[in-house]
């Protein structure tokens, strides 16, 4: 299935007909279905799921009284995140009601409602409406299809404001695997309909859309690890997720993520941050170094 | 302790014994820190096994390496017709090994698995 509409969720296997604590069950409690930072190798999940929100609040230099929008913000966790740590003022769309519903109660739970909006929403109708100073798109590239990069980038350009920074991250493949998608077993076993793009075509979108591009960093190794967490989450959770979903149901995502794990740690599967602000002629609202970034 | 050839139990099943030499054959350049169970068979190449690969029946067996397709295996999988036991991300690793061993198979070899797949 391709997203002709804008990316419902943090990734396609969030299905809509699945209960939210099948979810619970592997995610914990940031219910962040994205890669996760692990600082050192014994990590646990939560932990890295946390680091991975600050490292992206840290890269987007997030200051108290910002207005963030993130693009497909699934049940909401960076949305709060980026509210209770960094201060900002966000705004989150998803195209799944089951999902926009979870994140509103989330924001009510937290005291967050005066400071946060959540909506079941395509991201493009805001276009022309608001815009931003900040924008992040985590794990959104990768369900959109490539024909749709290109729009996904000039409706960002829009949304954000002129000194603006925008993270994107998201899953990719080398180039030439990205361009003959479906013609391998990965594809079809393991994508089941997502287009991951190749960094050389976000990278091209990117600057084709007016974009300057600040920083990349892969993260292919964080989501082998992400992913085999998961597959232990599933496993120790074994009978709540059966409350959810059948045997087969809970077995084929046991394999798909163990299996993505394996295609993270081999390397066909990569995984990518970007940090990038509109081109102008003056220079990114950023330092000179990266130092503060880690400090 | 890692033992080069299957240690099959039980050791007079004739089933056993072709599953053993199967896996020789499969495994001959892997790793052997795993085990296999095939119904009551154990093809054992360890005491302490990382993860033990664990499948229903010799028939499963000899359905899935003559179809050798990934989907085939996924569907098992799903069915619990095969199962891992133990750590599951290095079991699935296993699948490497057979895709690189299918490739390097001699014609000899072949002919030898195909003759112990129909006789199992």
């Amino acid at each position: 299935m391709r997203y002709n509409a804008g990316p419902a969720n943090r990734a396609p296997d969030a299905r809509p007909d699945i209960d939210d604590a099948f979810y619970e069950a592997f995610l914990g409690p940031s219910m962040a279905f994205t890669c996760a930072y692990f600082p050192h190798e014994e990590a646990e999940l939560e932990e890295a799921q946390q680091a991975q929100f600050h490292l992206i609040g840290r890269k987007l230099r997030l200051k108290p009284y910002q207005t963030l929008l993130d693009i497909g913000c699934g049940w909401g966790s960076f949305v709060v995140y980026a509210c209770k740590h960094f201060g900002v003022t966000a705004h989150g769309v998803t195209t799944s009601p089951r999902q926009a519903e979870y994140a509103q109660a989330w924001l009510k739970r937290e005291g967050l409602e005066d400071q946060a909006f959540i909506e079941c929403r395509d991201y493009r109708e805001l276009v022309g409406e608001l815009q931003f100073d900040r924008v992040s798109a985590l794990g959104v590239m990768e369900h959109l299809g490539l024909r749709n990069l290109a729009q996904f980038f000039t409706s960002s350009h829009r949304l954000l404001k002129d000194n603006g920074l925008m993270l994107t991250q998201g899953i990719s493949r080398d180039r030439r695997s990205a361009m003959d998608i479906g013609s391998d077993d990965l594809s079809r076993q393991i994508l089941q309909g997502m287009e991951p793009p190749s960094l050389t075509a976000t990278i091209t979108q990117l600057e084709d859309n007016g974009f300057e591009l600040q920083d990349v960093e892969n993260l292919r190794r964080h989501y082998a690890q992400t992913c085999a967490r998961w597959v232990a989450g599933l496993q120790d959770h074994r009978s709540q997720c059966l409350q959810h979903v059948d045997e087969a149901t809970y077995r084929s995502w046991l394999l798909n993520l163990g299996m993505s794990s394996v295609y993270f740690e081999e390397g066909a599967l990569s995984f990518h941050q970007l940090l990038s602000s509109k081109r102008t002629n003056g220079s990114a609202p950023l330092p000179l170094t990266r130092e503060d970034i880690h400090g | 302790m890692f033992y080069l050839s299957a240690d099959v139990h039980p050791r007079e099943d004739p089933t056993a014994q072709k599953l053993g030499e199967v896996a020789d054959m499969l495994f001959r350049y892997s790793r052997k820190d795993f085990n296999l169970r095939v119904g009551e068979c154990r093809i054992e190449y360890t005491d302490n096994p990382r993860f033990t690969l664990v499948i229903d029946t010799p028939r499963t067996v000899r359905r899935l390496l003559l179809r050798r397709s990934p989907f085939a295996t996924a569907d098992a999988f799903i069915r619990k017709r095969v199962d891992l036991e133990g750590d599951f991300i290095e079991g699935l690793k296993l699948k490497n090994d057979l895709v690189e061993r299918g490739r390097t198979l001699r014609p000899a070899e072949k002919l030898k698995l195909f003759f112990h797949l129909f006789r199992m």
